[in-house]
Protein backbone atom coordinates (compact mmCIF):
# COMPACT_ATOMS: atom_id res chain seq x y z
CA UNK A 1 0.00 0.00 0.00
CA UNK A 2 2.81 2.43 0.89
CA UNK A 3 6.07 1.64 -0.84
CA UNK A 4 9.26 3.47 0.04
CA UNK A 5 11.60 3.14 -2.94
CA UNK A 6 15.20 4.22 -2.31
CA UNK A 7 13.98 7.33 -0.53
CA UNK A 8 16.59 9.96 0.36
CA UNK A 9 16.18 13.38 1.90
CA UNK A 10 18.83 16.08 1.86
CA UNK A 11 18.18 19.43 3.54
CA UNK A 12 19.86 22.55 2.15
CA UNK A 13 22.02 20.44 -0.15
CA UNK A 14 24.19 19.02 2.64
CA UNK A 15 22.25 17.60 5.64
CA UNK A 16 21.55 13.99 4.69
CA UNK A 17 18.57 13.16 6.91
CA UNK A 18 17.31 10.02 5.13
CA UNK A 19 19.54 7.75 3.04
CA UNK A 20 18.24 5.28 0.48
CA UNK A 21 15.40 3.84 2.54
CA UNK A 22 13.26 1.10 0.98
CA UNK A 23 10.45 -0.91 2.55
CA UNK A 24 6.77 -1.71 2.02
CA UNK A 25 3.80 -1.21 4.29
CA UNK A 26 0.80 -3.43 3.58
CA UNK A 27 -2.77 -2.20 3.96
CA UNK A 28 -3.92 -2.44 7.57
CA UNK A 29 -0.42 -2.79 8.90
CA UNK A 30 0.80 -0.95 11.99
CA UNK A 31 4.42 0.03 11.40
CA UNK A 32 6.63 1.64 14.03
CA UNK A 33 9.51 3.90 12.99
CA UNK A 34 12.09 3.90 15.70
CA UNK A 35 15.66 5.02 16.24
CA UNK A 36 17.83 7.52 18.12
CA UNK A 37 17.01 11.22 18.06
CA UNK A 38 17.90 12.86 14.76
CA UNK A 39 18.00 9.61 12.75
CA UNK A 40 15.42 10.91 10.28
CA UNK A 41 12.12 9.48 11.53
CA UNK A 42 10.18 12.73 11.27
CA UNK A 43 11.75 13.51 7.90
CA UNK A 44 10.68 10.14 6.51
CA UNK A 45 7.16 10.52 7.87
CA UNK A 46 6.73 14.01 6.45
CA UNK A 47 7.68 12.92 2.98
CA UNK A 48 4.66 10.62 2.93
CA UNK A 49 2.17 13.50 3.14
CA UNK A 50 4.48 15.76 1.14
CA UNK A 51 5.16 18.25 3.92
CA UNK A 52 8.73 17.63 2.83
CA UNK A 53 9.79 17.02 -0.74
CA UNK A 54 11.50 13.75 -1.62
CA UNK A 55 15.07 14.48 -2.69
CA UNK A 56 15.69 11.11 -4.34
CA UNK A 57 13.65 7.95 -4.81
CA UNK A 58 9.88 7.78 -4.49
CA UNK A 59 7.04 6.96 -2.13
CA UNK A 60 4.27 5.09 -3.89
CA UNK A 61 0.77 5.02 -2.44
CA UNK A 62 -1.63 2.49 -4.00
CA UNK A 63 0.46 2.39 -7.13
CA UNK A 64 0.77 6.15 -7.54
CA UNK A 65 3.64 8.41 -6.50
CA UNK A 66 2.70 10.71 -3.61
CA UNK A 67 4.10 13.52 -5.74
CA UNK A 68 1.27 13.05 -8.24
CA UNK A 69 -1.59 13.34 -5.75
CA UNK A 70 -3.48 16.54 -5.03
CA UNK A 71 -1.70 17.42 -1.78
CA UNK A 72 -4.72 18.88 -0.03
CA UNK A 73 -7.05 15.97 -0.80
CA UNK A 74 -4.37 13.45 0.05
CA UNK A 75 -3.61 15.02 3.43
CA UNK A 76 -7.28 14.94 4.40
CA UNK A 77 -7.17 11.17 3.98
CA UNK A 78 -4.07 10.87 6.14
CA UNK A 79 -4.49 11.62 9.80
CA UNK A 80 -1.38 13.46 10.91
CA UNK A 81 -0.32 13.78 14.53
CA UNK A 82 2.49 16.30 14.70
CA UNK A 83 5.35 15.73 17.15
CA UNK A 84 4.55 18.90 19.11
CA UNK A 85 0.72 18.56 18.88
CA UNK A 86 0.29 21.82 16.89
CA UNK A 87 -3.23 22.63 18.08
CA UNK A 88 -4.71 25.89 16.79
CA UNK A 89 -4.62 28.38 19.72
CA UNK A 90 -7.46 30.46 18.27
CA UNK A 91 -9.93 27.57 18.12
CA UNK A 92 -11.90 25.82 20.85
CA UNK A 93 -11.21 22.16 21.56
CA UNK A 94 -14.32 21.19 19.62
CA UNK A 95 -13.22 23.21 16.60
CA UNK A 96 -9.74 21.78 16.82
CA UNK A 97 -10.94 18.19 16.96
CA UNK A 98 -13.49 18.68 14.21
CA UNK A 99 -11.37 20.72 11.83
CA UNK A 100 -11.09 18.10 9.09
CA UNK A 101 -14.80 17.14 9.18
CA UNK A 102 -15.49 20.88 8.97
CA UNK A 103 -13.23 21.25 5.95
CA UNK A 104 -14.96 18.24 4.40
CA UNK A 105 -18.37 19.76 5.13
CA UNK A 106 -19.93 17.04 7.29
CA UNK A 107 -23.46 17.65 8.53
CA UNK A 108 -24.12 18.82 12.10
CA UNK A 109 -25.56 15.62 13.53
CA UNK A 110 -22.73 13.48 12.22
CA UNK A 111 -20.19 15.95 13.55
CA UNK A 112 -21.73 16.06 17.01
CA UNK A 113 -21.76 12.26 17.28
CA UNK A 114 -18.22 12.02 16.05
CA UNK A 115 -17.02 14.63 18.54
CA UNK A 116 -18.64 12.76 21.42
CA UNK A 117 -17.18 9.48 20.26
CA UNK A 118 -13.65 10.84 19.87
CA UNK A 119 -13.60 12.57 23.24
CA UNK A 120 -14.87 9.43 24.97
CA UNK A 121 -12.16 7.52 23.17
CA UNK A 122 -9.33 9.70 24.43
CA UNK A 123 -10.87 9.87 27.90
CA UNK A 124 -11.83 13.55 28.07
CA UNK A 125 -15.32 14.76 28.92
CA UNK A 126 -16.89 16.07 25.67
CA UNK A 127 -18.95 18.84 27.29
CA UNK A 128 -16.37 19.97 29.79
CA UNK A 129 -13.72 20.63 27.16
CA UNK A 130 -15.92 21.71 24.25
CA UNK A 131 -15.55 25.46 24.71
CA UNK A 132 -12.08 25.50 26.17
CA UNK A 133 -8.97 26.64 24.34
CA UNK A 134 -5.81 24.55 23.92
CA UNK A 135 -3.74 26.62 26.37
CA UNK A 136 -6.25 25.73 29.10
CA UNK A 137 -5.27 22.05 28.82
CA UNK A 138 -2.27 20.17 30.18
CA UNK A 139 0.42 18.99 27.78
CA UNK A 140 -0.85 15.41 27.91
CA UNK A 141 -4.44 16.50 27.29
CA UNK A 142 -3.32 18.59 24.33
CA UNK A 143 -1.52 15.61 22.92
CA UNK A 144 -4.65 13.52 23.20
CA UNK A 145 -6.65 16.22 21.41
CA UNK A 146 -3.99 16.05 18.69
CA UNK A 147 -4.67 12.33 18.31
CA UNK A 148 -8.44 12.90 18.25
CA UNK A 149 -8.02 15.58 15.57
CA UNK A 150 -6.05 13.19 13.39
CA UNK A 151 -8.68 10.46 13.81
CA UNK A 152 -11.64 12.78 13.28
CA UNK A 153 -12.51 12.10 9.66
CA UNK A 154 -11.65 8.40 10.03
CA UNK A 155 -8.77 8.49 7.54
CA UNK A 156 -7.54 5.16 6.17
CA UNK A 157 -3.92 6.15 6.78
CA UNK A 158 -2.46 7.58 9.98
CA UNK A 159 0.92 9.27 10.29
CA UNK A 160 1.73 9.68 13.96
CA UNK A 161 4.87 11.39 15.21
CA UNK A 162 5.46 10.34 18.83
CA UNK A 163 1.78 10.81 19.66
CA UNK A 164 2.11 9.46 23.20
CA UNK A 165 5.45 11.07 24.00
CA UNK A 166 4.35 13.50 26.70
CA UNK A 167 1.94 11.23 28.54
CA UNK A 168 2.31 9.68 31.97
CA UNK A 169 2.66 5.88 32.00
CA UNK A 170 -0.94 5.18 33.04
CA UNK A 171 -2.60 7.32 30.37
CA UNK A 172 0.02 6.21 27.90
CA UNK A 173 -0.75 2.55 28.48
CA UNK A 174 -4.46 3.25 28.30
CA UNK A 175 -4.18 5.12 25.02
CA UNK A 176 -1.92 2.42 23.60
CA UNK A 177 -4.50 -0.21 24.51
CA UNK A 178 -7.36 1.91 23.17
CA UNK A 179 -5.46 2.51 20.01
CA UNK A 180 -4.72 -1.18 19.51
CA UNK A 181 -8.40 -1.84 20.12
CA UNK A 182 -9.44 0.69 17.44
CA UNK A 183 -6.84 -0.76 15.14
CA UNK A 184 -8.28 -4.25 15.51
CA UNK A 185 -11.71 -2.90 14.59
CA UNK A 186 -10.94 -0.49 11.77
CA UNK A 187 -7.60 -1.72 10.41
CA UNK A 188 -5.99 1.54 9.45
CA UNK A 189 -2.59 1.64 7.84
CA UNK A 190 -0.41 3.32 10.42
CA UNK A 191 3.09 4.74 10.39
CA UNK A 192 3.92 5.57 13.98
CA UNK A 193 7.12 7.20 15.21
CA UNK A 194 8.33 6.18 18.64
CA UNK A 195 11.58 6.22 20.53
CA UNK A 196 10.38 3.67 23.06
CA UNK A 197 11.22 0.08 22.15
CA UNK A 198 8.62 -1.27 24.59
CA UNK A 199 5.94 0.76 22.87
CA UNK A 200 7.21 -0.45 19.50
CA UNK A 201 7.15 -4.10 20.54
CA UNK A 202 3.69 -3.74 22.03
CA UNK A 203 2.06 -1.79 19.20
CA UNK A 204 3.78 -2.68 15.97
CA UNK A 205 3.10 -5.41 13.44
CA UNK A 206 6.47 -4.39 12.04
CA UNK A 207 9.32 -2.25 13.31
CA UNK A 208 11.56 -0.12 11.11
CA UNK A 209 14.73 0.64 13.01
CA UNK A 210 16.77 3.56 11.71
CA UNK A 211 20.18 5.05 12.42
CA UNK A 212 21.85 8.10 10.81
CA UNK A 213 19.16 8.19 8.14
CA UNK A 214 19.57 4.54 7.17
CA UNK A 215 17.09 1.74 7.64
CA UNK A 216 18.95 -0.91 9.64
CA UNK A 217 16.26 -3.58 10.02
CA UNK A 218 12.62 -3.81 9.01
CA UNK A 219 11.02 -6.79 10.67
CA UNK A 220 8.43 -8.15 13.07
CA UNK A 221 8.96 -7.27 16.74
CA UNK A 222 9.82 -10.91 17.44
CA UNK A 223 12.57 -10.93 14.83
CA UNK A 224 13.91 -7.55 15.91
CA UNK A 225 14.21 -8.88 19.46
CA UNK A 226 15.24 -12.47 18.84
CA UNK A 227 17.05 -12.23 15.50
CA UNK A 228 18.76 -8.84 15.37
CA UNK A 229 20.57 -8.62 12.04
CA UNK A 230 23.03 -5.94 13.09
CA UNK A 231 24.98 -5.18 16.22
CA UNK A 232 23.24 -1.83 16.45
CA UNK A 233 19.84 -3.57 16.63
CA UNK A 234 20.74 -5.65 19.65
CA UNK A 235 22.36 -2.62 21.24
CA UNK A 236 19.29 -0.49 20.61
CA UNK A 237 16.74 -2.98 21.93
CA UNK A 238 18.80 -3.60 25.04
CA UNK A 239 20.36 -6.53 26.86
CA UNK A 240 16.96 -7.53 28.14
CA UNK A 241 15.73 -8.19 24.60
CA UNK A 242 14.83 -11.80 25.41
CA UNK A 243 12.82 -10.63 28.38
CA UNK A 244 11.13 -8.04 26.16
CA UNK A 245 10.29 -10.67 23.61
CA UNK A 246 8.33 -12.44 26.33
CA UNK A 247 5.66 -9.76 26.25
CA UNK A 248 4.96 -10.79 22.65
CA UNK A 249 3.69 -14.19 23.71
CA UNK A 250 0.92 -15.33 26.01
CA UNK A 251 0.81 -18.52 28.01
CA UNK A 252 -1.67 -19.73 25.41
CA UNK A 253 0.98 -19.39 22.69
CA UNK A 254 3.27 -21.51 24.80
CA UNK A 255 0.58 -24.19 25.15
CA UNK A 256 0.68 -24.69 21.39
CA UNK A 257 4.15 -26.14 21.51
CA UNK A 258 4.61 -27.28 25.09
CA UNK A 259 2.44 -29.64 27.11
CA UNK A 260 1.85 -28.72 30.73
CA UNK A 261 1.70 -31.08 33.65
CA UNK A 262 -2.02 -31.39 34.32
CA UNK A 263 -1.51 -32.36 37.93
CA UNK A 264 -2.65 -29.11 39.65
CA UNK A 265 -2.91 -28.50 43.34
CA UNK A 266 -5.19 -25.71 44.55
CA UNK A 267 -2.60 -23.90 46.65
CA UNK A 268 -0.57 -22.62 43.75
CA UNK A 269 -0.52 -19.04 42.41
CA UNK A 270 -2.77 -18.70 39.39
CA UNK A 271 -2.38 -16.99 35.99
CA UNK A 272 -4.81 -16.79 33.08
CA UNK A 273 -3.82 -18.28 29.77
CA UNK A 274 -4.03 -14.77 28.19
CA UNK A 275 -1.28 -13.52 30.50
CA UNK A 276 1.94 -12.60 28.71
CA UNK A 277 4.91 -14.83 29.35
CA UNK A 278 6.70 -11.84 30.81
CA UNK A 279 4.04 -11.41 33.48
CA UNK A 280 3.83 -15.15 34.05
CA UNK A 281 7.57 -15.25 34.64
CA UNK A 282 7.28 -12.35 37.03
CA UNK A 283 4.61 -14.23 39.00
CA UNK A 284 6.76 -17.34 38.96
CA UNK A 285 9.73 -15.43 40.35
CA UNK A 286 7.64 -13.95 43.12
CA UNK A 287 6.33 -17.27 44.40
CA UNK A 288 8.29 -19.68 46.54
CA UNK A 289 7.09 -22.73 44.69
CA UNK A 290 8.63 -23.57 41.33
CA UNK A 291 5.23 -23.79 39.65
CA UNK A 292 2.15 -21.71 38.89
CA UNK A 293 -1.29 -22.84 37.92
CA UNK A 294 -2.65 -21.85 34.49
CA UNK A 295 -6.41 -21.42 34.09
CA UNK A 296 -8.57 -20.62 31.03
CA UNK A 297 -11.07 -17.76 30.68
CA UNK A 298 -13.69 -19.65 32.71
CA UNK A 299 -11.15 -20.25 35.50
CA UNK A 300 -10.88 -23.96 34.67
CA UNK A 301 -7.40 -25.26 35.49
CA UNK A 302 -5.27 -26.26 32.49
CA UNK A 303 -2.05 -27.33 34.13
CA UNK A 304 1.11 -26.11 35.88
CA UNK A 305 3.82 -23.99 34.33
CA UNK A 306 7.51 -23.90 35.31
CA UNK A 307 10.41 -21.59 34.52
CA UNK A 308 12.09 -24.42 32.63
CA UNK A 309 9.11 -24.64 30.29
CA UNK A 310 9.24 -20.92 29.55
CA UNK A 311 12.93 -21.20 28.79
CA UNK A 312 12.25 -24.17 26.55
CA UNK A 313 9.63 -22.19 24.64
CA UNK A 314 11.92 -19.18 24.18
CA UNK A 315 14.71 -21.38 22.85
CA UNK A 316 12.21 -22.82 20.42
CA UNK A 317 11.26 -19.31 19.25
CA UNK A 318 14.87 -18.14 19.04
CA UNK A 319 15.60 -21.15 16.87
CA UNK A 320 12.82 -20.37 14.39
CA UNK A 321 14.04 -17.95 11.73
CA UNK A 322 11.52 -15.46 10.40
CA UNK A 323 8.72 -16.03 12.88
CA UNK B 1 6.75 57.08 8.70
CA UNK B 2 10.16 58.57 7.96
CA UNK B 3 8.60 61.43 5.99
CA UNK B 4 7.27 64.07 8.43
CA UNK B 5 3.56 64.52 7.93
CA UNK B 6 3.74 68.23 7.29
CA UNK B 7 6.36 67.62 4.58
CA UNK B 8 4.20 64.97 2.93
CA UNK B 9 1.28 67.40 2.91
CA UNK B 10 3.60 70.01 1.43
CA UNK B 11 4.84 67.69 -1.31
CA UNK B 12 1.30 66.83 -2.31
CA UNK B 13 0.24 70.45 -2.83
CA UNK B 14 2.08 70.94 -6.18
CA UNK B 15 1.31 67.40 -7.33
CA UNK B 16 -2.40 67.61 -6.65
CA UNK B 17 -2.58 71.20 -7.88
CA UNK B 18 -2.32 69.79 -11.40
CA UNK B 19 -5.86 68.49 -10.92
CA UNK B 20 -6.93 71.55 -9.00
CA UNK B 21 -6.96 69.81 -5.59
CA UNK B 22 -3.69 71.14 -4.10
CA UNK B 23 -5.20 72.09 -0.79
CA UNK B 24 -8.26 70.93 1.10
CA UNK B 25 -9.73 67.55 1.89
CA UNK B 26 -8.22 65.31 -0.81
CA UNK B 27 -4.48 65.71 0.01
CA UNK B 28 -5.24 65.27 3.70
CA UNK B 29 -7.20 62.13 2.95
CA UNK B 30 -4.42 60.68 0.79
CA UNK B 31 -1.82 61.44 3.44
CA UNK B 32 -3.91 59.72 6.12
CA UNK B 33 -4.37 56.63 3.98
CA UNK B 34 -0.63 56.46 3.25
CA UNK B 35 0.30 56.88 6.88
CA UNK B 36 -2.11 54.24 8.10
CA UNK B 37 -0.71 51.62 5.72
CA UNK B 38 2.62 51.36 7.42
CA UNK B 39 1.68 50.23 10.94
CA UNK B 40 -1.13 48.02 9.66
CA UNK B 41 0.90 46.24 7.01
CA UNK B 42 3.96 45.96 9.19
CA UNK B 43 1.99 44.49 12.09
CA UNK B 44 -0.02 42.13 9.91
CA UNK B 45 3.17 40.88 8.34
CA UNK B 46 4.90 40.46 11.71
CA UNK B 47 1.86 38.72 13.21
CA UNK B 48 1.62 36.17 10.42
CA UNK B 49 5.36 35.74 10.13
CA UNK B 50 5.85 35.11 13.84
CA UNK B 51 3.20 32.40 14.04
CA UNK B 52 4.55 29.22 15.66
CA UNK B 53 5.81 27.16 12.68
CA UNK B 54 4.29 24.02 14.21
CA UNK B 55 0.86 25.55 13.90
CA UNK B 56 1.35 26.40 10.25
CA UNK B 57 2.69 22.90 9.79
CA UNK B 58 -0.37 21.36 11.40
CA UNK B 59 -2.61 23.47 9.16
CA UNK B 60 -0.81 22.16 6.08
CA UNK B 61 -0.67 18.64 7.45
CA UNK B 62 -4.41 18.30 7.92
CA UNK B 63 -5.03 19.50 4.38
CA UNK B 64 -5.92 23.18 4.51
CA UNK B 65 -5.52 25.20 1.32
CA UNK B 66 -3.39 28.35 1.48
CA UNK B 67 -6.52 30.48 1.79
CA UNK B 68 -8.07 28.32 4.49
CA UNK B 69 -4.83 28.46 6.43
CA UNK B 70 -4.70 32.23 6.10
CA UNK B 71 -8.34 32.82 7.08
CA UNK B 72 -8.80 30.15 9.76
CA UNK B 73 -5.38 30.06 11.36
CA UNK B 74 -2.92 32.77 10.41
CA UNK B 75 -5.09 35.89 10.54
CA UNK B 76 -7.00 34.91 13.72
CA UNK B 77 -3.73 34.22 15.52
CA UNK B 78 -2.16 37.43 14.24
CA UNK B 79 -5.28 39.40 15.23
CA UNK B 80 -3.84 41.08 18.35
CA UNK B 81 -0.95 42.46 16.34
CA UNK B 82 -3.14 43.44 13.42
CA UNK B 83 -5.50 45.27 15.78
CA UNK B 84 -2.55 46.94 17.51
CA UNK B 85 -1.49 48.20 14.08
CA UNK B 86 -4.96 49.50 13.37
CA UNK B 87 -5.00 51.29 16.72
CA UNK B 88 -1.61 52.85 16.12
CA UNK B 89 -2.68 53.97 12.66
CA UNK B 90 -5.92 55.46 13.96
CA UNK B 91 -4.31 57.47 16.75
CA UNK B 92 -1.59 58.58 14.36
CA UNK B 93 -4.21 59.67 11.86
CA UNK B 94 -6.09 61.73 14.39
CA UNK B 95 -2.85 63.59 15.07
CA UNK B 96 -2.00 64.07 11.42
CA UNK B 97 -5.61 65.05 10.73
CA UNK B 98 -5.11 68.00 13.07
CA UNK B 99 -2.01 69.10 11.18
CA UNK B 100 -3.92 68.84 7.93
CA UNK B 101 -5.82 71.97 8.96
CA UNK B 102 -2.70 73.85 7.80
CA UNK B 103 -3.59 72.98 4.21
CA UNK B 104 -7.21 73.86 4.71
CA UNK B 105 -8.67 70.43 5.23
CA UNK B 106 -10.82 71.61 8.15
CA UNK B 107 -11.55 69.59 11.32
CA UNK B 108 -10.46 70.04 14.92
CA UNK B 109 -6.99 71.16 13.80
CA UNK B 110 -8.61 74.43 12.67
CA UNK B 111 -9.07 75.42 16.34
CA UNK B 112 -5.38 74.88 17.05
CA UNK B 113 -4.32 76.53 13.83
CA UNK B 114 -6.43 79.65 14.36
CA UNK B 115 -5.58 79.72 18.06
CA UNK B 116 -1.90 79.90 17.19
CA UNK B 117 -2.32 82.66 14.60
CA UNK B 118 -4.53 84.70 16.94
CA UNK B 119 -2.25 83.90 19.93
CA UNK B 120 -5.38 82.69 21.70
CA UNK B 121 -4.05 80.03 24.08
CA UNK B 122 -7.54 78.98 25.26
CA UNK B 123 -8.46 78.11 21.71
CA UNK B 124 -5.24 76.11 21.27
CA UNK B 125 -5.83 74.20 24.52
CA UNK B 126 -9.47 73.46 23.70
CA UNK B 127 -8.41 72.19 20.28
CA UNK B 128 -5.59 70.07 21.67
CA UNK B 129 -7.72 68.55 24.41
CA UNK B 130 -10.51 67.74 21.96
CA UNK B 131 -8.05 65.99 19.65
CA UNK B 132 -6.62 64.05 22.62
CA UNK B 133 -10.02 63.00 23.90
CA UNK B 134 -11.01 61.90 20.42
CA UNK B 135 -7.84 59.81 20.14
CA UNK B 136 -8.32 58.19 23.56
CA UNK B 137 -12.00 57.41 22.98
CA UNK B 138 -11.41 55.90 19.55
CA UNK B 139 -8.49 53.86 20.86
CA UNK B 140 -10.58 52.52 23.75
CA UNK B 141 -13.39 51.52 21.41
CA UNK B 142 -10.93 49.74 19.14
CA UNK B 143 -9.45 47.97 22.11
CA UNK B 144 -12.90 46.72 23.07
CA UNK B 145 -13.42 45.45 19.54
CA UNK B 146 -10.05 43.74 19.70
CA UNK B 147 -10.98 41.97 22.92
CA UNK B 148 -14.19 40.73 21.33
CA UNK B 149 -12.38 39.52 18.22
CA UNK B 150 -9.53 37.60 19.77
CA UNK B 151 -9.79 34.46 21.86
CA UNK B 152 -8.46 34.25 25.38
CA UNK B 153 -5.04 32.88 24.62
CA UNK B 154 -4.10 35.52 22.12
CA UNK B 155 -5.39 38.29 24.38
CA UNK B 156 -3.37 37.08 27.30
CA UNK B 157 -0.31 37.15 25.12
CA UNK B 158 -1.00 40.77 24.35
CA UNK B 159 -1.62 41.67 27.98
CA UNK B 160 1.65 40.11 29.05
CA UNK B 161 3.71 41.70 26.33
CA UNK B 162 2.21 45.18 26.44
N1 LIG C 1 13.96 21.56 8.09
C1 LIG C 1 15.20 21.09 8.28
N2 LIG C 1 16.27 21.72 7.77
C2 LIG C 1 17.53 21.24 7.95
N3 LIG C 1 17.81 20.13 8.63
C3 LIG C 1 16.78 19.43 9.16
C4 LIG C 1 15.43 19.88 9.02
N4 LIG C 1 14.62 19.00 9.66
C5 LIG C 1 15.43 18.05 10.17
N5 LIG C 1 16.72 18.29 9.88
C6 LIG C 1 17.88 17.46 10.25
O1 LIG C 1 17.68 16.18 9.71
C7 LIG C 1 18.05 15.16 10.62
C8 LIG C 1 16.88 14.26 10.92
O2 LIG C 1 15.88 14.99 11.62
P1 LIG C 1 14.48 14.38 12.01
O3 LIG C 1 13.66 15.46 12.60
O4 LIG C 1 13.93 13.65 10.86
O5 LIG C 1 14.93 13.34 13.15
P2 LIG C 1 14.03 12.47 14.14
O6 LIG C 1 14.49 11.07 13.95
O7 LIG C 1 12.59 12.74 13.95
O8 LIG C 1 14.53 12.97 15.56
P3 LIG C 1 13.70 13.12 16.96
O9 LIG C 1 13.58 11.75 17.53
O10 LIG C 1 14.60 13.98 17.79
O11 LIG C 1 12.39 13.77 16.66
C9 LIG C 1 18.60 15.90 11.85
O12 LIG C 1 19.99 15.95 11.74
C10 LIG C 1 17.99 17.27 11.74
O13 LIG C 1 18.83 18.23 12.32
MG1 LIG D 1 11.13 13.62 15.13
Amino acid sequence: MIKFQNVSKTYNGNVKAVKDVSFNIEAGEFVILIGPSGCGKTSLLRMVNQLETITEGDIVLNGKSVRDFNKIEMRRKMGYVIQSNGLFPNMTIEDNVMIVPNLLGWDKVKKRQRYQYLMDLIGLNPDEYKKRYPHQLSGGQQQRIGVARALAADPPIMLMDEPFGALDPIIRTRLQDEFLQIQREVQKTILFVSHDIDEAVKMGDKIALMRHGELIQYDTPANILLHPRHEFVSEFVGEDRVLKSMSLYTVKDLLESITLDTNVSSTQQTVHEQTTLRNALSVLLSTNSQKIKVVDIEERPIGTLTIDQIEQFLQLKAGQKGA
Amino acid sequence: MTIPSIALLGIMIPILSTIGQGIGFLPAFIALVLYSQLPIIRNTYAGINNLDPNIRDAANGIGMSTWQRLLKVEIPNAMPLIMAGIRTATVLNIGIGAIAAFIGAGGLGVLINQGISRTNSTMVIVGAISVSILAIVVDTILKMIQNKLTPIKVNQHKEVSS
